[in-house]
Formats: C-alpha cells, sequence, structure tokens
C-alpha cells in the first residue's frame, strides 16, 4: 500500500469520524486545559443559541448560563469550568433558563490526561428533562400506589376490627335480655314485657347488620381462586342449607335440571345465591308465602344463573339504587333487613369477574340473574 | 358431682357469664374453669402461679379457647400448647366471633381440634355448650393412653 492510498483513506475515516460527532444528538465538545472550546458539534451550538464557528476559541462559561433551583449560576460556578479548573470529572443535572423552555441537562465531562499531549476536557451535554420528568412520575405513581394500599388494607382491618369487636357488647345486650325474660318474664307486666322485646330485636338486628357488614367487607379482602365447580349441587348446598328459613316462609322452590358447570369460587357464590334466594322469598305480598324458580342458561362462553320470584317486584326507577350498600326501600316493620345483601351480591360478582344484573316491574315479581364463565368443556 | 372440667379462655366478662348461663341450662355434670387471657391461659395448663393447686384447678378435659385476647393471643395459646408434650392431645376448641376463612385456616393449621363462632342468640349458644359438653363428658371417659 503506497503512502498516499493510506493518507487518503486515513483522510476519509477522520472526516467521517467528524461528520459523526457532528450529527450526534448531545451536546459534545472538546475544551481545553483552560476552558475554551477548541471544537464542538452543532448540538452543543444549539445549547447557547449562537453559530458553531463563533463557538471556538469561546470560553465555556460565556457561552452558555446555568441555573439551579431558578436562580442562574455565576460563571464560575459553571460545572464544566469548574471540573476543568480543578483538572477533574463532572456528572451533574443542571437547569436552563426558567419558563416554559426550561429544560433539565445533564453535564457530563471528563478530564483527560494523555501521556505525550496537552490535558483537554470532553463535554457531553444532554437533555434529560423527560427522563427526569417520567421518572418522577413514576416514583410518585408507585409511592401513591403505596400509600393508597396502605390505606385501604388499614381501613379493611379498622371496618374488620370495629364490627368484629361489636359482637361482643352486643352478645351481652342481647343474652342478659334473653336471660331476664326467661327467668323474670313471668313476674314482668305486659308492657315491660314488650320493651324487652324491642330490645332484643333490636340486638338481633343490629347483629345481622354487622355479620353483613363483615362478610361484605370480607369480599374485599380475601383471596379469590376460581376453579370449575358443580352448580348444581352448589344451587342444593344452598338451598339445604336455607331450608329452616324457606320452610318458616313456605316458600316454594324450584330448580330446572340440569344446571351446567361453571368457574367460580363456591364461597363467595354461595353467599350471592343465598342472598338473591333470601330476598326472594323475602319480598311477598303480606300473608302470600313465596314461589321461587332458579334455572340456568348456557351463552356462548358463560352461564346464565336465574332466580326469578313473583313477589312485589322493584319500581324501575330504584334499579340502579338497589345494588348499593345501605339502601332499603322498606320500613323495618313491613320487610326487615341491613340494606347490604345486595350489594353484597354486586361484590361477589365482581370478585367472581361476573356480570350481574335484574329486570322487575311492581307487582310482577323480580328477576335476577349472574353470569358466570362457564365451566372448560361443560355442556 | 363434676365428672369433667371445662377451660373457658375467655377475656370478655359478658361472654363468660353468658357461657356459665348456658352451661347451667345445659344440664351439664362440669366444673367451668376461666382463664381471662393468653397469659393465664397458660398458666392455667402448666399448672402455675395461682393455678399450681390441681385441687382447685384441675387439669381440662377441653379448652374452648377465644382467639382475641389480651397479652397473648388465642393463635399464640394454640401454637405454645402443640409444641408441649403434655399438651399435645389436648382437645382444643376455639369459639370466637370472627369468621374469616384465614382465621379458621390459621387455628386448623396450629392444631386446633374445632373452630366454632360465636353467635348473638343466646338459645344458639346454649345448644352450642350442650354439645360441646357432651363431647367433653364422652372425652373424659376415654381410657389413659
Amino acid at each position: 500500500m503506497n503512502p498516499e492510498t493510506s493518507f487518503r483513506e486515513f483522510r476519509a475515516s477522520m472526516a467521517r469520524m467528524e461528520r459523526v460527532l457532528a450529527a450526534t444528538p448531545s451536546g459534545l465538545a472538546w475544551l481545553d486545559a483552560e476552558g475554551r472550546v477548541k471544537w464542538c458539534n452543532e448540538a452543543f451550538a444549539q445549547l447557547s443559541g449562537r453559530e458553531r464557528l463563533f463557538m471556538l476559541g469561546q470560553e465555556i462559561q460565556d457561552l452558555w448560563t446555568v441555573w439551579r433551583e431558578g436562580r442562574p449560576l455565576e460563571p464560575r460556578s459553571h460545572p464544566a469550568l469548574r471540573a476543568v479548573s480543578e483538572r477533574r470529572d463532572v456528572d451533574e443535572i443542571v437547569e436552563t433558563a426558567p419558563g416554559a423552555g426550561r429544560r433539565l441537562m445533564r453535564v457530563n465531562g471528563r478530564f483527560v490526561r494523555p501521556a505525550e499531549e496537552e490535558p483537554f476536557f470532553v463535554l457531553v451535554v444532554a437533555d434529560v428533562t423527560d427522563a427526569v420528568q417520567r421518572e418522577a412520575a413514576e416514583r410518585m405513581v408507585e409511592e401513591r400506589t403505596k400509600e393508597l394500599r396502605a390505606a385501604v388494607a388499614e381501613y379493611e382491618t379498622f371496618a374488620y376490627s370495629v364490627a368484629h369487636d361489636l359482637r361482643a357488647p352486643l352478645r351481652s345486650v342481647h343474652g342478659f335480655g334473653q336471660i331476664l325474660l326467661k327467668r323474670f318474664g313471668a313476674q314482668l307486666p305486659e308492657p315491660a314485657r314488650e320493651l324487652l322485646d324491642h330490645i332484643l330485636q333490636a340486638g338481633q338486628r343490629m347483629d345481622r347488620l354487622v355479620l353483613d357488614l363483615l362478610a361484605y367487607s370480607r369480599l374485599t379482602r380475601e383471596e379469590v381462586e376460581l376453579a370449575p365447580l358443580d352448580l348444581e349441587a352448589l344451587v342444593d348446598e344452598v338451598l339445604a342449607a336455607m331450608k329452616d328459613e324457606l320452610e318458616a316462609g313456605r316458600a316454594e322452590v324450584t330448580v330446572a335440571r340440569p344446571v351446567p358447570a361453571v368457574v367460580a369460587h363456591a364461597g363467595i357464590l354461595k353467599q350471592a345465591l343465598t342472598n338473591l334466594v333470601a330476598n326472594a322469598a323475602k319480598f311477598v305480598r303480606p300473608g302470600e308465602s313465596a314461589k321461587i324458580s332458579i334455572s340456568a342458561e348456557r351463552r356462548d362462553d358463560s352461564v346464565r344463573l336465574l332466580v326469578r320470584d313473583q313477589g312485589i317486584g322493584i319500581e324501575p326507577r330504584f334499579h340502579d339504587r338497589i345494588f348499593q350498600v345501605f339502601q332499603r326501600l322498606h320500613r323495618q316493620e313491613d320487610y326487615a333487613g341491613t340494606g347490604i345483601g345486595l350489594a353484597i351480591v354486586r361484590r361477589a360478582a365482581e370478585r367472581l369477574g361476573a356480570a350481574v344484573g335484574m329486570e322487575s316491574e311492581p307487582g310482577r315479581g323480580s328477576l335476577f340473574w349472574l353470569d358466570l364463565p362457564a365451566a372448560p368443556g361443560a355442556e | 358431682m363434676n365428672r369433667f372440667t371445662i377451660l373457658l379462655v375467655e377475656d370478655d366478662p359478658g361472654d363468660r357469664e353468658l357461657f356459665t348461663y348456658a352451661l347451667e341450662q345445659a344440664q351439664a355434670q362440669s366444673r367451668l374453669c376461666v382463664a381471662r387471657d393468653g397469659e393465664e391461659a397458660q398458666a392455667y395448663l402448666e399448672g402455675s402461679g395461682r393455678f399450681a393447686d390441681r385441687t382447685l384447678s384441675p387439669f381440662p378435659d377441653l379448652v374452648l379457647l377465644d382467639l382475641n385476647l389480651p397479652r397473648r393471643s388465642g393463635f399464640e395459646v394454640l401454637e405454645w400448647a402443640r409444641a408441649q408434650p403434655s399438651l399435645k392431645a389436648l382437645p382444643i376448641i376455639v369459639l370466637t366471633s370472627s369468621a374469616e376463612s384465614k382465621d379458621i385456616d390459621r387455628a386448623y393449621a396450629l392444631g386446633a381440634n374445632s373452630y366454632l363462632v360465636k353467635g348473638v342468640d343466646l338459645d344458639e349458644l346454649t345448644r352450642t355448650v350442650k354439645g360441646i359438653a357432651e363431647y367433653a363428658e364422652l372425652i373424659s371417659r376415654r381410657p389413659a393412653p
């Protein structure tokens, strides 16, 4: 290879290198040991808003004012200049002038001491505004989420402890009331016995309220694992457990068989179905007994479980409200209840990944349904 | 004559009294002894401190254990009891207001023989206590190991 060819190739490779450096999106500069610009690329020139050629030979602190916490730094405090004069490396984040265009710049420089040349300083200035802000936003979201989770957990624990601890004094109120009635009821005048009866009933109602609240909050707290289950067996179990209650009201329940299998959590689904059947049995015209039919139909990938009654029905304007906590449409003396039953059904449906809905007209009964995922392979 | 002994571990005085009443109603031939917190329960079972006299504080045939107790929880008592060779086989029934499946699982995992939830109705409590008393009487007649 002759010297001319290798010199040409050397020049070509230098030119290529300069084009690469010139096109780099971060600001690049080469300073001498006094902080004067020996060379810089276009991006670096843009930082000071000047022509690139004007930059050469200028001192760095005259070219580009940096800010920190909203104040301009004095020229001699310029991080690049300080690093050069102290002959060390630097890696700092500084600000550009405040206002709408304010950016965060990372100033990263290295003081180089070659063996046989003058020492020099290589400076890279990159706009890190987006990355810093994104990181800050992510950190904030993370922190907020953590705080929120802790707050929810604390609230749930609190609700649970309150509800739980309310039951002990309630047991005393109710229990001693019952003892009083049993031991001395015969000696009490009729109005006194009636008063005692009110106390006992109120105690029992409060216990139902506390139990329903506990069940409701438990549905949020407990971990749920869904698995295929035999819905027909589950319906039978629920009806068997409610036998006394249903017989007391002389409710007639029919189940359309077979019932397709679904994917659900047995405990939660039982609770939802129990509440739906209990409502169907309860909301009947005075003196009548309930006729309830339970059925299920396959729809694509889901199974719709239906509970239909012929009771008093619900006015359309209340249809949205009945699934909310503490919503009651009747006075205690007409239909006793806590106003939590259907809220439990709705939350149970949420935990099961199921949809819940209803159709009803006053005087023509109600239909409540749950759309549950069908068990794989079931017909 | 008291043929068997039940140790009731319960911090709520109302609950203790109601339990006593329910046990009377059940007409059980039992002696009811009481520990008012987790530490007392441990002392009773060890026969230490004021429970050292076994004629006054006989070793129980069955323990009814509340979970939410001062000083040492029911879970801690349960775990401790199951680690004692002399208490490994002692029937311990958890009787509590908590129906959390987490608590139920934990109680069984720590060696509870049964888990009963306290209700508010006295007649229901009487039925439960009657069942427990019958069970306690039955096992008090078991042959010595």
